[in-house]
């Protein structure tokens, strides 16, 4: 049984079971020559009774059947008494037709009969015989412009050439009030001189003539060149430019290979005819030259408005893009299209245009919104920052009693270390647990007029030199000012000890004839940050950020070490003793040279916390107000959740979710309902 | 002009619905039209054999196939349940009545089948008793049922054509010239020299090379037809007999 039969002619393995043993593939491609003949392809579905013509009709010698319009059969035929060939069109019913349809028969010849143009194929007798009607037109010796693209675009110059020249013919139609309403590459013959000529007004109808024979319910034509006023069988709309629109989708046919809607059944190109825009010609063969793009489209605008008026007028730009001159036709922008859509749907439009209306006002009142709330955090964090001022000036107010008391200037004088050490340790007692709850000293230092250490409670045995420290320098730059009576609070350093983040408050001691005698510093570190700057929960937080003394020596090797402007001396996130985190935000420039010029900007509506690195739970948008603590490198930053942001971002994602959901879902049912035949 | 009054008979449903569109038969019986109903049937019986042999290869035995067959054309199509049952969508007449067997075939096993076949049913005249055999001589090779199905619907096809033909041929009594010229379908290097078939006939070369052209084209015209019946629209034609010729490859070379 697997010995394998293969055909003589086409060398294929046939196959078990085909009939007499015929090659399946030859026998298909017999088909295939029958499908190509656009008789066959435009047959009309209902059955054609007439099986063989008769040999002679009258005056006419019937040599052989060249095709198959809507209502009749066409035969290449010889006119005996004139001897020349003609083309004979027979009613198919024969004696059957009824008196409409040998009305309407008639009435297209006769439309027909009238136009005497090169390009149009014309009607020599229309007649009866024997009971069938019939006329008989010019025989043309050529192919179909649809069996000459054939899938494969013309040469642009090629394709215009012919649209122009039909377009004319078309026109000269139309003046004497002949529409064609059926045009379409089939109906286009390309003669021996490669001249195109109109052919099968079957469809053709006396403008004035509003006969409803033609339509009488049922959408007559090809779909694939129809207009959507004709596919809508709106009649009264349809006119020359009707004829525009099937020239236009003559031309994008000839251009791109394929007509401008082609669906799987008629009903399904029909709808694309009334809704879909056609794909852009040079989408679908690149070589399509823009001009002749603009042009082909404006012929197939929805809108009759839209198009060219006349066919004339097509055939003028059409003229002008052969001869490389600038066209008239401008392609449509993108709000004209938009606008043509809204126009053909105005029910989706309305809907989505209120949609877009409210989304706006939403989106309005949420930049108000937020507007309110970053202006109550700036609000809050200048609250903040005087609560804090408070606490600050506590600190200061111990200093200065401290660097007041008489027997400190005697010990300096006399260089007595062990005094100067037991004058510390008597103040590091006094204050030391006094301090305000989340801040305390944590040692006292003197130092004397060139920055050396002099003395230090908690005692420790280096010899550092601080003279680089914005707590020594601080207080020789406010000389002389009587703001917090000379109390200076240096910028954030990194202690040498533990490594945390603290800060001095120091002031100068002066001799009685006004010298320098030296500076005495008591280091402030913060302790925890529970119950500290008030206010913090999951939804909104305080934090104290300070500016950093940058102002760092050499190190053994030689390179001065790196160090942030800013860090966060306090966060909800951090626990005691925690190192702080360095923070870069645009707000905090203009503090990063001196704290006198403050803050540019005291609001960021897109804050995103730095803490977040480490601490997940502060990931996310923030609305931030910033204040500083007016005469401290200390700024404020209250914030809270951004969820208007976040309620207007999930919003957007759940209707661009929506949207690819409804879209989906039409293609999903479309397919699926192909799919289940 | 000759015009034999045979011609102008009024035509039978088959013939009056031969050219036309299976969904518009299927529309048309829908309707109560009795002719458009018989003409359905008749072009739902003509594919019997490509449905039997899905069901073999889906795994039914013999009988079960048979009854199954004898059973979708039954209760489906001559009690005009299938009338009321799938729309033709957009597809072909192939899908559309395998779709309805599917269907057929889910009900039944849903049921378990009941005792309840059989009984009064209309019967169809399937031929049923060489099934069997042509099945047999199916490739043994691993089609998949649908594959299958389209093979044998394509070689049906092919032979409801040449069926066709030869009816033809045979109502105007030439069924000899039919006889001696058909194995020139597929092509000249195929048959018989031109100049032996003259003889034999006693004709011109010349008169058997036109003869046969114009079989060659009869046939054409007869199987785009025969399978414009199974398709939604005239420019599916092309498409299904591409996508036949596709089945038959592929089922060839699965070799």
């Amino acid at each position: 049984m697997s010995s394998q039969r293969r055909c003589a002619e086409c060398d294929a393995v046939i196959p078990e079971g085909s009939a007499e043993g015929f090659c399946p593939h030859c026998l298909f491609g017999l088909a295939a020559t029958m499908v190509a003949s656009p008789a066959l392809a435009e047959s009309n579905p209902w059955p054609v009774t007439a099986a063989d013509p008769p040999r002679m009709f009258g005056r006419y010698e019937i040599l052989e059947r060249i095709g198959q319009g809507g209502m009749g059969v066409v035969y290449k035929a010889r006119q005996r008494e004139l001897n020349r060939t003609v083309a004979l069109k027979l009613m198919v019913s024969g004696p059957l037709a009824s008196p409409a349809e040998v009305r309407r028969f008639r009435g297209e010849a006769t439309a027909a009969g009238t136009l005497q143009h090169s390009n149009v194929v014309a009607i020599h007798e229309v007649g009866e015989h024997e009971g069938r009607q019939f006329f008989s037109m010019d025989y043309v010796d050529g192919k179909s412009l649809s069996d000459i693209v054939r899938r494969t675009p013309l040469p642009a110059a090629r394709a215009a050439r012919y649209v122009k020249i039909i377009a004319e013919a078309v026109h000269y139609a139309h003046e004497r009030g002949i529409l064609h309403r059926d045009l379409k590459p089939h109906n286009v013959l390309i003669d021996q001189n490669d001249q195109p000529r109109i052919t099968d007004f079957g469809l053709a109808k006396q403008i004035q003539v509003d006969s409803d024979l033609t339509v009488s319910g049922a959408v007559l034509g090809t779909p694939s060149y129809m207009p959507p006023e004709q596919a809508a069988g709106r009649r009264r709309e349809i006119g020359p430019a009707s004829d525009v629109y099937s020239l236009g989708a003559i031309l994008y046919d000839s251009i791109t290979g394929r007509p401008p809607f082609r669906a799987d059944t008629p009903i399904d190109t029909l709808r694309q005819v009334l809704d879909a825009e056609p794909a852009p010609p040079r989408l679908l063969n690149r070589k399509v030259p823009r001009d002749l793009e603009t042009i082909c489209l404006k012929c197939l605008a929805k809108e009759k408005q839209q198009r060219y008026a006349t066919a004339r007028e097509l055939a003028e730009d059409l003229e002008r893009f052969l001869q490389g001159e600038p066209i008239r036709a401008r392609p449509a922008g993108r709000t004209e299209r938009l606008w043509r859509w809204a126009r053909r749907k105005p029910t989706v439009a309305s809907l989505l245009s209120a949609t877009a209306v409210l989304l706006l006002l939403m989106a309005f009142s949420a930049v108000l919104f937020r507007r309110d709330i970053l202006d109550n955090n700036a609000h809050a964090a200048r609250l903040a920052a005087q609560a804090i001022q408070v606490e600050l000036e506590h600190l200061a107010r111990a200093v200065e009693q401290v660097s007041a008391r008489p027997e400190l200037l005697p010990l300096l004088r006399a260089g007595q270390a062990s005094g100067m050490v037991q004058f510390l340790a008597g103040a590091y007692a006094e204050y030391g647990t006094n301090a305000a709850s989340w801040l305390q000293f944590e040692s006292w230092l003197l130092l004397d007029s060139q920055g050396h250490k002099l003395a230090r409670w908690p005692e420790e045995s280096h010899l550092y030199d601080r003279s680089f420290r914005d707590y020594y320098l601080g207080p020789l730059r406010r000389w002389g000012t009587t703001a917090t009576n000379g109390v200076h609070f240096s910028r954030v350093y990194r202690s040498y000890d533990d490594g945390l983040h603290k800060f001095g408050v120091s002031r100068l001691l002066r001799a009685p004839d006004g010298r320098v005698a030296g500076v005495i510093v008591a280091s402030v570190g913060t302790r925890s940050t529970e119950g500290t700057l008030g206010l913090t929960t999951s939804q909104r937080k305080t934090v104290l950020v300070a500016a950093c003394d940058t102002n760092l020596p050499p190190d053994a090797s030689g390179t001065r070490p790196a160090s942030p402007d800013f860090v966060i001396m306090l966060h909800p996130a951090f626990r005691a003793n925690e190192p702080a985190v360095p923070i870069e935000h645009p707000n905090l420039r203009a503090l990063r040279e001196g704290t006198s010029a403050g803050l540019r900007t005291d609001r960021d509506s897109w804050f995103r916390d730095p803490v977040a690195r480490s601490h997940p739970q502060f990931l996310g948008r923030w609305l931030a107000g910033f204040a500083q603590v007016a005469g401290t490198p200390f700024v404020v930053i209250y914030q809270t959740r951004d969820w208007v942001a976040d309620a207007v971002f999930f919003a957007a994602v759940a209707l661009a979710l929506m949207v690819v959901g409804v879209v989906g879902w039409r293609f999903l049912s479309r397919h699926r309902a192909a799919a289940a035949v | 002009m000759a015009a034999p009054g045979s011609e102008h008979n009024p035509p039978s449903a088959e013939d009056r619905f031969a050219s036309t569109h299976w969904s518009v038969v299927l529309a048309a019986a829908r309707t109560d039209s009795p002719e458009a109903q018989l003409a359905l049937e008749k072009l739902c019986a003509g594919y019997w054999y490509p449905l039997y042999a899905y069901l073999r290869r889906a795994g039914s035995s013999q009988e079960e196939a048979e009854d199954l067959t004898q059973e979708f054309f039954a209760t489906r199509v001559i009690n005009k349940r299938v009338l009321h049952g799938l729309d033709p969508g957009s597809g072909r007449f192939r899908s559309w009545l395998l779709t309805c067997l599917q269907n057929l075939v889910r009900n039944e096993r849903d049921k378990q089948r009941t005792a309840k076949r059989g009984g009064a049913q209309p019967h169809v005249s399937l031929d049923l008793k060489d099934a069997e055999g042509r099945y047999l001589a199916e490739p043994a090779h691993d089609l998949t049922p649908e594959r299958l199905y389209e093979r044998s619907w394509a070689l049906t096809l092919l032979d409801r054509a040449l069926e066709s033909l030869r009816q033809h041929y045979l109502d105007s009594g030439r069924q000899t010239l039919f006889e001696a010229l058909k194995g020139f379908l597929p092509g000249e290097r195929s048959a018989q020299p031109y100049a032996e078939i003259a003889r034999q006939l006693d004709r011109s070369e010349d008169a058997v090379k036109m003869a046969v052209s114009r079989l060659r084209r009869e046939y054409g015209e007869r199987l785009v037809s025969e399978i414009q019946r199974t398709v939604d629209s005239p420019a599916d034609v092309e498409a299904e007999r591409r996508y036949l010729l596709a089945a038959l490859a592929r089922s060839v070379t699965a070799h």
